[in-house]
């Protein structure tokens, strides 16, 4: 595994917050939230776990409240499943924005690999198609002016994410995906 | 979970000179239920997960499924279904990963000691299977992807008719004029393969009211 890249210092523009937990953790912990959010789907008698995040999320939207609490016990629900020994004592806004940012990137990797497409790479995304912050930066949210349901945002009040597609090539020893495509004939 | 719609293909719903009606199978050789267990081990083969959720199928696995989309897209008057058979054989025969394979046990109805992969039949494997297997993949990353952000990026789940199935070229275009010239990337939704209907809905994979 090649090594991973410390987090931005200073890690956002404001404030002297910075993560709690490391890239691996996040990669990990993204990893379980989004087992969980797919695994469960099926066995509609036990899938509580994906609409009660949901639930979340969309009241985020809606009252643009401060989730973090809710975020860190459907974590720590995910970390418990996955039988993971990190320590989320001192959970904070950017490890929930990181370890969202990680179960996003694993997931849309993962539809990358099963269509040859990343559904977010168009040129009309800058050039972005992993919405990654800027290098050495931190991000709150990188959106596509022409089509607004193509974005990744935190869906908190606070917290900035710093986790890049190239950190999960670096963790997993991938290449970066996908390859050049042609347009199917 | 409702069985397959009978017929599973509607003539009446291609036109004559359609291939893929033309040469697809008849029906599906599984049942929805191998469909999804297969296709939950897809999808968990295609995510990166590590111990100690050991999941950790070959890498190899995830960019062949990948590499074999690719060729498919690349060459779409060219039947892959051989090749996907033999690709999601190989996945399901080498899942390891005990919840999923709970998970695609209880989806398969298999009974107690026996191997998820022992309750697949790939010699009964088509092109309709293949389709299903890789829509229950699309459905279930999708959704997971949905409750994450509340955001569905396609915009919609490109279910078939009700009670009916469709091929790729059927939808196509619909979700051209849906989105718009933005949107010709995330026209990503079809069957990477010449032939193959599906006819997994989204109702399969229904979330139950997450309330207000």
């Amino acid at each position: 595994m090649d090594k991973l890249k410390p987090w931005p210092d200073p890690y956002t523009t404001h404030g002297k917050t910075s993560p709690s937990l490391t890239r691996e953790e996040c990669i990990l912990l993204g990893g379980a939230l989004a087992h969980r959010l797919v695994v469960e789907r099926l066995n509609l008698a036990a899938a509580d776990f994906a609409p009660f995040y949901l639930r979340i999320v969309k009241n985020y939207f809606r009252k643009h409240d401060d989730e973090l609490s809710n975020y860190r016990d459907m974590i720590t629900d995910a970390r418990d499943a996955a039988k993971l020994k990190i320590d989320l004592s001192h959970f904070n806004e950017h490890d929930f924005a990181n370890v969202q940012r990680a179960a996003w990137l694993t997931i849309v990797r993962a539809i990358t690999r099963l269509v040859s497409v990343n559904p977010f790479d168009s040129h009309h995304m800058e050039s972005n198609p992993w919405l990654d912050p800027e290098p050495g930066c931190s991000a709150r949210e990188v959106s596509a002016v022409k089509n607004p349901h193509l974005f990744f945002g935190v869906p908190n009040r606070t917290g900035s994410y710093a986790l890049t597609n190239a950190d999960f090539d670096a963790f997993w020893g991938t290449l970066t995906i996908p390859p050049p495509l042609p347009e199917p004939v | 979970m409702r069985e397959w719609p009978e017929p599973y293909i509607d003539p009446s719903a291609s036109a004559p000179d359609d291939v893929a009606a033309l040469y697809s199978p008849a029906a599906p050789g599984w049942r929805k239920t191998h469909a999804f267990g297969a296709g939950m081990i897809l999808t968990l083969t295609l995510m990166e997960l590590r111990s100690p959720l050991s999941w950790e199928p070959p890498p190899s696995l995830r960019d062949a499924y990948m590499a074999l989309v690719y060729r498919a897209r690349s060459n779409a008057l060219i039947d892959f279904t051989d090749e996907y058979r033999t690709l999601v054989n190989e996945i399901t025969a080498r899942s390891s990963n005990e919840r999923a394979a709970s998970a695609a046990v209880s989806q398969l109805g298999a009974p107690s000691g026996v191997s998820h992969h022992d309750v697949l039949d790939y010699t009964k494997f088509n092109a309709n299977d293949f389709a299903n297997v890789h829509r229950v993949a699309w459905l279930l990353l999708g959704r997971a992807l949905a409750s994450l952000t509340n955001l569905n990026p396609h915009g919609d789940w490109g279910d078939p008719p009700p009670n009916g199935s469709a091929h790729p070229s059927d939808l196509e275009h619909q979700r051209v004029r849906h989105r718009g010239a933005n949107f010709e990337q995330l026209n990503y939704h079809y069957v990477p393969n010449l032939t193959g209907h599906y006819a997994v809905s989204s109702a399969d994979v229904a979330t139950p009211n997450a309330g207000s």
